[in-house]
């Protein structure tokens, strides 16, 4: 069944926020026949913290306070606050320590535009049958949102506030449907933010961006969604 | 006889399964080409000659995105997990053609007063056949 667009969410991460021995309760996993657990971020508190700020370091310990150690975890899905690990010996849940981003509703957001897109590289050779063979390469990720101009203006900051290291990069979450576990997060670069007004309208914001790819190729600090990626292998 | 177009039917699945889902698709085309080469020699009459060299196809479309959909879902992974799909263009619902591709992009919309859409591209990875 459709979905009707007013139903979406957008918001946007503030500031990292550190936190000690969190718990994480483990899940099913269903997706490896190896040895695995999975663990996702108890949200026991008012704030979701299921977002895990990707510059801080975080650290496991198991219900006793002893370290896991780091060749014990498989992969931590940093958007999502959940680490496999390599190991079935945690049977209901650990303990965290790290920093996570709260995020807050886009003020006037009226419209997005969400591109998953990559590059198609032709791998056609003389085994070809007639017909062209393709990969999928380097995938890319652009947003575009259109938004009422608001006092309390982020985005606008995060062009302004560009450090002496690079840019400033913000963590945004799509919802096209409130309500529902379906949700894509990602880190991006604000590229524009274009404002414009008439005299005979309300002050309009259409803001871009693109999306900062984290090195990692094993943990999920670029872009994924709630219900998405089936393997470790990004 | 023309064919209307809403009798049109849009299928995928993972390479592999054995389950057809239909994409909850209101508009969709399908480009099928090559590479036209010119062979044209001395020998010629004053006209120019050709073969056909490599062909292509892709399949584009529209859809309402859902997410509690299945086969919304197989499309988006596909493109998140990097795997083929396959495909099925049906413009009567029954027969036309089917074969395998790689998701080139997704591109999900949606306003306050407006239905969440998709618009999705699949390119060409292999042979394509008719059903």
């Amino acid at each position: 069944m459709a979905i009707p667009g007013f139903r979406a969410t957008i918001k946007r991460g503030g500031t990292p926020t550190a936190f000690t021995e969190a718990q994480m309760n483990r899940i099913a996993e269903t997706t490896h026949t190896t040895a695995m657990s999975l663990f996702k971020m108890s949200n026991t508190t008012a704030v979701d913290r299921t977002i895990f700020d990707r510059n801080t370091a975080l650290s496991f310990k198991d219900t006793t306070a002893t370290t896991i150690s780091s060749t014990e975890i498989d992969t931590i899905d940093y958007l999502f606050g959940k680490v496999r690990l390599k190991t079935t010996a945690h049977t209901t849940s650990i303990l965290v320590t790290g920093s996570y981003i709260p995020t807050v509703d886009v003020v006037g957001a009226n419209t997005f535009n969400l591109q998953l897109g990559g590059d198609i590289l032709d791998d056609t050779d003389f085994s070809s049958t007639g017909i062209r063979s393709r990969i999928l390469g380097l995938r890319d990720v652009a947003l575009t949102l259109g938004r009422w101009e608001h006092t309390t203006d982020q985005f606008w900051n995060d062009l302004l506030l560009k450090t002496s290291t690079g840019t400033t990069v913000a963590v945004v979450e799509i919802r096209p449907s409130d309500g529902s576990s379906s949700i894509s997060r990602g880190w991006f670069v604000v590229e524009a933010n274009n404002l414009s007004g008439s005299v005979n309208d309300l002050e309009a914001a259409e803001i871009s961006m693109q999306i900062d790819g984290d090195p990692s190729t094993r943990d999920n600090k670029s872009f994924t969604w709630s219900d998405g990626l089936t393997s470790t292998s990004p | 006889m023309a064919q209307p177009g809403y009798q049109k039917t849009l299928q995928i699945k993972t390479t592999g399964s054995t389950s057809w889902g239909d994409l909850p698709a209101n508009a969709a085309s399908m480009n099928l080409g090559g590479d036209i080469l010119d062979d044209t020699d001395f020998s010629s009459t004053g006209i120019r000659s050709r073969i056909l060299g490599i062909r292509d196809w892709n399949i584009s479309g529209t859809i309402y995105y859902d997410d509690a959909n299945t086969v919304v879902n197989t499309l988006r992974s596909a493109w998140l997990n990097r795997t083929r799909l396959d495909i099925r263009y049906l413009p009567n619902g029954t027969n036309g053609f089917t074969g395998q591709g790689q998701i080139e992009a997704i591109n999900l919309s949606g306003s306050v007063n407006d239905l969440e859409v998709g618009e999705f591209t699949i390119q060409a990875d292999g042979q394509l056949t008719t059903v």
